[in-house]
């Protein structure tokens, strides 16, 4: 699972002072930094990152995800047990942090779930969507760039083969909406 | 799960004891709700659960607590390493199941997502990350063989899991104090499913 460079060993102790602090992050972004840069998307979502400050951080959590703060601050979450950390996946966790980050720029509305409104269900769709289609997107770029199919793997475990199809074929958001849609039943 | 919603006062004194300077967008008194509820394997602590519905996806941040003393779920089994050393987990061949099921969800695997099936038929439709199926703690396998050693303490649980997207009968030692070992045993094809 762990197809990281470094040996990180099996570093589980929790750090008292502060238990979300990852033992491992430096070399974790470092790692997936690395990654993204092999590929054009990330190589223009770690460039928009640093033009438009966006903080990057990484914390433990059980389940590897990624999350943004309304600061947008962008959360990259690995389980503490490092030799549990999949780096494509945190890689591209990471690439979709940045670009829901991004998304106040090209005019992707936030969901506001703490102050919902009547088109929050419209635009919880299209912030997924869009995420999904960056899932694919990166995907692509490393089947393509690199042979690499383990984010293919990962999409298709997320249960969106169908649409990573079509987005590797070279359909467009809009083109690959309604596959989404009918996932969530919107 | 049953979860049981915390006051406000209690959600504020949660959020006051678990958060962090570093990540304290995570931790907005606003946007968070805090919820609570019983493990069957520890005498008086119970998960607890900060949702903060302000960050996206919605951010939800799990602890093992009394209600004072929290233990973040970090993906390492080092918060359940604190409950054995205080005392507080108890195995019994009643909850040995929905510990092996607790444990899979929270301790993070280096051989990748594992969860104790229902049953066979279930490895072509589950959904590793629909989260009310893997907070089923108390879901009981159908084919399982259970033996409890009351000398030492230690359980051995033969039984079909999916262990990183593959469906297997395995192994599942838990020694008393808690510690899971899994071993594969035997794959289990398509044609045995259908």
């Amino acid at each position: 699972m762990n197809d990281v460079k470094r040996e990180f060993g099996n570093l589980g102790t929790q750090n008292t002072a502060n238990p979300y602090a990852h033992p491992q992050a430096a070399a974790i972004m470092e790692e997936c930094r690395t990654m993204l840069l092999m590929i054009p998307e990330g190589r223009r979502l770690l460039a928009f990152a640093e033009n438009n400050h966006v903080a990057l951080h990484i914390i433990t959590g059980r389940e590897p995800a990624f999350r943004v703060g309304d600061d947008n601050t962008a959360f990259l979450i690995c389980p503490a047990t490092t030799a549990a950390v999949d780096l494509h996946v945190a890689a591209c966790n990471l690439a979709c942090a940045i670009r829901a980050a991004e998304h106040a720029s090209i005019g992707i509305a936030r969901p506001d779930y703490a102050n919902p409104t009547a088109d929050l269900p419209k635009i919880t769709f299209e912030h997924f969507l869009d995420i999904i289609y960056e899932t694919c997107i990166i995907a692509h770029e490393f089947e393509v760039e690199h042979k690499s199919t383990k984010l293919v793997d990962f999409v298709e475990k997320l249960g969106h083969s169908k649409m990573y199809r079509e987005v590797s074929s070279g359909k467009s958001k809009q083109e690959v909406a309604p596959l989404l849609a009918e996932i969530m039943k919107y | 799960m049953i979860w049981h919603r915390l006051d406000r006062d209690k959600t504020l004194d949660m959020i006051s004891r678990v958060k962090s300077t570093g990540e304290a967008v995570l931790f907005s008194p606003v946007t968070s709700e805090a919820k609570c509820s019983r493990l069957p394997f520890f005498k008086t602590y119970m998960l607890y659960r900060l949702t903060n519905f302000s960050s996206l996806p919605v951010f939800t941040l799990d602890y093992i607590s009394n209600g004072e003393s929290f233990s973040y779920m970090d993906g390492s089994d080092s918060p359940i390493r604190h409950m054995v050393d205080a005392g507080e987990l108890t195995l019994t061949e009643e909850n040995i199941i929905a510990y092996i099921n607790f444990y899979f969800c929270y301790v993070r695997q280096p051989e990748g997502e594992m969860i104790i099936l229902k049953n066979l038929a279930e490895a072509a439709t589950i959904d590793l990350y629909d989260e009310d199926r893997r907070e089923e703690f108390d879901a009981q396998p159908e084919n399982i063989s259970l033996e409890h050693n009351i000398e030492t303490g230690n359980f051995c649980v033969v039984t079909e899991i999916l262990y990183d997207s593959s469906p297997m009968e395995a192994i599942i030692d838990v020694s008393f104090d808690g510690r899971i070992k899994v071993t594969p045993r035997k794959m289990l094809t398509l044609d045995l499913i259908q």
